[in-house]
C-alpha cells in the first residue's frame, strides 16, 4: 500500500516536471520565433526610444558616462547585422537612460537629504 | 480662527526655515563648518586648506616631503612667462585684472551682475585672451592652467573672500551650485557630498576622502595621476567620471556655479595653491 502511494507520488511529480518543461520549452520557442520574426520597424522604434531617453537624460544633466559608449556599440552591432544582440544593447541603453531620468527626478525632490544637519 | 491661521503660518515658516535646502549662504557655510568641527574636533579651520593631509599624520608627512621639491614649480615658472608675455596687440593678462592680476585669486569666483554669470579665474583668463584678439585656450590643463597656477602662487596666504552680491541671479547661481553638490549622479548614484561630507575622513580603498571644506584652496594642483598641473574643474570632471556620470564641459555654467558654492564654503581659509595631491 505504502509502495503504491509512493509510486503514485513519483508518477505525479514526474508528470508535473514534464508538463512544466513542455510549457517552458514551448514558451521559449515562441519567444525565439517571435524575436526572429520581429519586423525591422521594432528595432528602429527601440533605437528611437533609446536615443530619445538618452537625450532627455543629457538635457537634465544626468546622463551616465557609460551609456553613450554603449549606444555606439549597439549601433555598430546593428550595422554588423547582429540584430538580436543589438536589440539587447539598445534595450540596455534605454533602461540606463530611463534610470538616469528617474535619478534626476529623485535628485530634484530629495537633494537636501545630504545637506549636513546640525543637532 | 485668526490665531489658528497665524499659528499655521508660523509653523509653515519654521518648517521652511529649518529645511536645509533653503538656508542662506552664510548659514550654509556655518552649518558645514559646525558639521566638520564636530567630526574632526582636533583640527583647526586653517588645517582644512591641507585637505585629507590634515586628517592623517602619515599621509601628511609624505605630502610635506613632496612639497619640499614641489612638482608644480616648473608650471608656475612657465605660467609667469606666459602671464608676462604681451598679446599681439601689445596688452597682457595684467590689463584684464584688478591689481594687474597679482594677489587676487581670493576674490574668485565672482558674480558678474551685468552678464549674470559666475566668473572663475580660468574663465576670466580666456575672456581676457579673446577680448584681446587671442584664441581661447583649452580649459583643464596646459598653458591656461599654468597661467592660473602662477596667479594662484601670487595669492598664497591670502584669505578667501568670495562675495555673493545681493542679486537674485547671484543667489540662484549659488543655489544651483549647492544643489549640484548634493545631487546623486551617475551609475554609482553618488553625490559630491557623499564622499566629501557624509564619509569625509573615511577611506575609499587606499585613499582618505577629503573634506569638502577647503577643497578649493590649493587649485590648480599637481596631481600625480595627471602628471601635470590641472584646474579644479578638471577635477570636477574626474569626480563625475568616477561615479560614471557624464561630465559637463569645463567652465560650463554648471561647473562655474558649483565652484561658486564650493569656494564660498571655504571663505576665511588661506589660499595655498598651487598644491600637490595624489
Amino acid at each position: 500500500m505504502t509502495r503504491n502511494k509512493l509510486h503514485l507520488v513519483l508518477l505525479l511529480a514526474s508528470s508535473l516536471t514534464m508538463l512544466t518543461a513542455c510549457i517552458d520549452s514551448s514558451l521559449a520557442n515562441e519567444s525565439t520565433a517571435s524575436s526572429q520574426n520581429q519586423p525591422a520597424i521594432d528595432i528602429i522604434t527601440l533605437i528611437e526610444q533609446a536615443e530619445q531617453a538618452l537625450a532627455e537624460a543629457g538635457r537634465l544633466g544626468f546622463e551616465w558616462s557609460v551609456t553613450g559608449p554603449l549606444l555606439e556599440v549597439a549601433h555598430t552591432t546593428y550595422k554588423a547585422g547582429n540584430h538580436e544582440q543589438a536589440t539587447t544593447l539598445f534595450q540596455e541603453v534605454k533602461l540606463q537612460s530611463l534610470l538616469a531620468i528617474e535619478q534626476a527626478r529623485y535628485a530634484d525632490e530629495n537633494w537636501q537629504m545630504l545637506v549636513p544637519v546640525i543637532d | 480662527m485668526k490665531c489658528l491661521t497665524c499659528l499655521s503660518a508660523m509653523l509653515v515658516g519654521t518648517l521652511f526655515m529649518s529645511t536645509p535646502g533653503f538656508a542662506d549662504p552664510q548659514s550654509d557655510s556655518d552649518d558645514v563648518r559646525a558639521f566638520f568641527q564636530k567630526r574632526f574636533s582636533n583640527i583647526t579651520l586653517e588645517d582644512y586648506a591641507d585637505g585629507a593631509y590634515a586628517l592623517n599624520e602619515n599621509a601628511r608627512m609624505q605630502w610635506e616631503e613632496i612639497e619640499e621639491f614641489p612638482p608644480y614649480e616648473d608650471a608656475v615658472d612657465e605660467g609667469m612667462v606666459l602671464f608676462e608675455t604681451p598679446f599681439a596687440n601689445g596688452k597682457s593678462y595684467a590689463s584684464c585684472f584688478p591689481n594687474g592680476g597679482i594677489g587676487i585669486k581670493q576674490d574668485y569666483p565672482k558674480y558678474d551682475i551685468e552678464t549674470q554669470q559666475v566668473i572663475t579665474v580660468e574663465f576670466a583668463i580666456n575672456q581676457c585672451r579673446t577680448s584681446n584678439g587671442e584664441t581661447a585656450l583649452p580649459y583643464g590643463q596646459g598653458e591656461l592652467a599654468y597661467v592660473s597656477a602662477y596667479m594662484a602662487s601670487t595669492s598664497r596666504e591670502n584669505i578667501i573672500k568670495v562675495i555673493i552680491p545681493d542679486d537674485d541671479g547671484a543667489l540662484a547661481a549659488y543655489e544651483a551650485g549647492k544643489k549640484m553638490f548634493y545631487e546623486r549622479k551617475g551609475q554609482l548614484n553618488l553625490a559630491c557630498a557623499t564622499c566629501h561630507i557624509s564619509i569625509a575622513g573615511g577611506q575609499l580603498r587606499a585613499e582618505i576622502t577629503s573634506p569638502a571644506l577647503g577643497h578649493t584652496t590649493h587649485f590648480p594642483a599637481f596631481r600625480f595621476g595627471w602628471d601635470d598641473i590641472g584646474t579644479l574643474q578638471k577635477r570636477y570632471a574626474g569626480c563625475n567620471k568616477q561615479v560614471r556620470a557624464k561630465p559637463f564641459a569645463l567652465q560650463s555654467e554648471e561647473y562655474r556655479n558649483l565652484e561658486y558654492f564650493h569656494t564660498f564654503m571655504a571663505n576665511g581659509l588661506p589660499l595655498n595653491g598651487p598644491g600637490s595631491r595624489k
